[in-house]
């Protein structure tokens, strides 16, 4: 296909080409003869999606099918569980903001700060270890000083807590992920879960978000693996339930004070606004205001790693050449009549699936796991540490 | 499975159903499988992968919230995640060879079986050597066959997009068959 039309109308035209030729409305033929000016470049878009539709695909074996769910099942009692009502007592207890007049002050005088310091729009993006971060961090103390002015504190850490998780996305994304960035992390986390956002929706769309990034793209640095799970039961789902997030107990993560996470036991039925003695507003920055902002939480000799001393960053997934694996015939080398209605059934000699491309082994069991993966592993421990179901099978299925 | 039965279906599993759960996964399990063995092209590493989809989305149900989207795009979704997260973590290339650097002689007499496995390979491997999106595109249409709108979805983009990206993926797998010396007209010929 040389110099193809590119335009939208023609992507339309093609995307409608292909519902009809998968769809067995119409024939590629047809197709063409109905945008005869478009023939040229149609006619090869339409063949190879038509080639690809009947590329055969291999199915998963029903002894792994039936082998998962049983792993599956029994991991359901506690994945499932998480509806529970909790008591009231953990409920978060939102604050009450000032008078209309103070806050506009405080904003009033912020915003002045704020504008014109080029620094501080500068340090925006910087992360833990940049030049301007330093910047970043004392913007954020002199904002959340006068945070009880405004009555929003806990908008201010919900912001606070998503730039940290932003900060820790990037530097695990450059594999600069530190111990500091989640012990600051966790200290947001907490602060969070002490004042709330007055949000419940983006309280929950943080924590799920906190959740999903630890899960799938933050890894444990090496040497904090108990700090990183840490963080990760600090923002698992039980935590939060239908908009009401049950309060860390401590700004310190458990693996740095050597005191266990507490672990949500129930759920509280709805969200309420009643302030608690703890959060009164205040017009000056309190000690520890300042402090977790500036803190950088470091290891003490008493922590306890949750994670085995010998964990080591083995790949995931690390091939093992077998005989098995050798010798089982590739399932993609063959063809099936197209699955979709109208089509003609193909008579021809399509090759079929050979029986010994079953794999052999016990599926869905993970041969090793890096250091991420041993810590994610805590949260999947029937799946990663038990064989559900039979015992390993033998190669008997290869060819 | 209807898209009204499946709400109920989740609806019972979110509320701790087991069985219900264990529905959803007979009902998605062979579309998460195949789309993840399309993306690495290993049987074992895409048995493992879905095990772990199915893990997570089970961890992940009392989150989840039906907004009467297909179930399964979620779980694609998560499969997505994880296959970039594997490729991540282990510092794999997705192809395994380059169609083009290594073009599969064909002959005229070659038999027309041997002709489609060739065909079948050479679109694997061509599939492989798309964009991370592209791929996710054709896998999507064509092998789970699903709808411009479902992949808009799962893929977090417009369907205008996806056509695009559906148009450049095939205009790209079409120049590299005809590269590697195929002649798609005559084996779909030889398969209808």
């Amino acid at each position: 296909m040389s110099e193809p039309h590119t335009t939208p109308e023609f992507d339309d035209i093609l995307a409608q080409c292909l519902d009809d030729v998968l769809g067995g409305r119409k024939t590629v033929a047809e197709c063409l003869g109905a945008y005869p000016a478009l023939a040229a470049d149609l006619k090869p878009a339409l063949q190879i999606g038509l080639l690809t539709a009947r590329l055969k695909s291999p199915e998963m074996s029903q002894s792994s099918v039936d082998t998962l769910e049983t792993r599956l099942r029994a991991q359901m009692p506690a994945a499932l569980s998480g509806f529970r009502s909790r008591p009231r007592s953990d409920v978060i207890q939102l604050p009450l903001g000032l008078s209309r007049m103070a806050a506009a002050i405080a904003v009033v005088f912020i915003l002045a700060l704020g504008s014109g310091a080029g620094l501080v729009a500068a340090s925006a993006d910087d992360l833990p270890g940049d030049a301007l971060y330093g910047v970043k961090r004392l913007w954020e103390t002199i904002v959340l000083a006068f945070a009880p002015l405004t009555g929003q504190p806990g908008e201010l850490w919900l912001r606070i807590a998503n730039t940290r998780l932003d900060e820790a996305e990037a530097l695990s994304d450059q594999e600069r992920l530190t111990e500091t960035a989640l012990a600051d992390l966790y200290s947001a986390i907490y602060h969070l879960s002490q004042y709330g956002g007055g949000d419940a929706t983006a309280i929950i769309a943080f924590f799920n978000r906190a959740y999903l990034a630890f899960m799938n793209r933050i890894k444990a640095p090496i040497g904090a693996e108990a700090l990183y799970q840490d963080v990760l039961d600090a923002v698992a789902p039980a935590r939060v339930q239908n908009g009401i997030v049950t309060p860390l107990t401590s700004e310190q993560p458990p693996s740095l004070s050597g005191t266990p996470l507490p672990v949500p036991t129930a759920l509280p039925p709805t969200f309420t606004h009643t302030p608690t003695p703890t959060l009164t507003p205040s017009p000056t920055p309190t000690a520890s205001d300042t402090a977790t902002l500036t803190a950088s939480p470091t290891p003490s000799a008493t922590r306890t790693p949750r994670i085995p001393a010998t964990a080591t960053r083995t790949p995931t997934y690390t091939p093992s050449p077998t005989a098995t694996l050798t010798l089982t015939p590739s399932p993609t080398l063959t063809w099936t009549p197209l699955p979709l209605p109208g089509f003609p059934p193909i008579t021809g000699a399509a090759t079929q699936v050979p029986p010994g491309f079953i794999p052999s082994r016990t599926p869905g069991i993970l041969p090793t796991l890096d250091a991420t993966e041993r810590v994610r592993a805590t949260q999947q421990s029937v799946y990663l540490t038990q064989t559900a179901g039979p015992p390993p099978a033998t190669p008997t299925e290869t060819p | 499975m209807e898209r009204a039965d499946e709400g109920r279906v989740l609806a019972r599993a979110q509320r701790g159903d087991a069985d219900a759960f264990a529905v959803l996964y007979r009902a998605n399990v062979q579309a998460i499988y195949r789309y993840i063995y399309h993306r690495v092209n290993d049987v074992h590493l895409a048995e493992d992968l879905t095990g772990d989809v199915f893990t997570r989305a089970l961890k992940g149900m009392t989150n989840y919230r039906d907004q009467g989207k297909p179930f399964v795009a979620w779980l694609y979704r998560i499969a997505h995640a994880r296959v970039v997260d594997y490729y991540r973590m282990t510092g794999r290339r997705p192809a395994e060879s380059d169609v083009e650097a290594e073009p599969i002689p064909v002959s005229t007499d070659m038999d027309e079986g041997m002709l489609r496995r060739q065909a079948a390979k050479a679109l694997r491997e061509a599939i492989a050597k798309l964009t991370d999106e592209q791929q996710q595109v054709i896998v999507l249409r064509f092998i789970e066959g699903q709808r411009i709108e479902t992949v808009a979805d799962v893929m977090g983009k417009n369907a205008n997009a996806i056509k695009a990206l559906q148009h450049r993926a095939l205009r790209a797998l079409a120049g590299r068959l005809e590269r590697a010396g195929f002649d798609v007209e005559s084996i779909l010929s030889g398969l209808s």
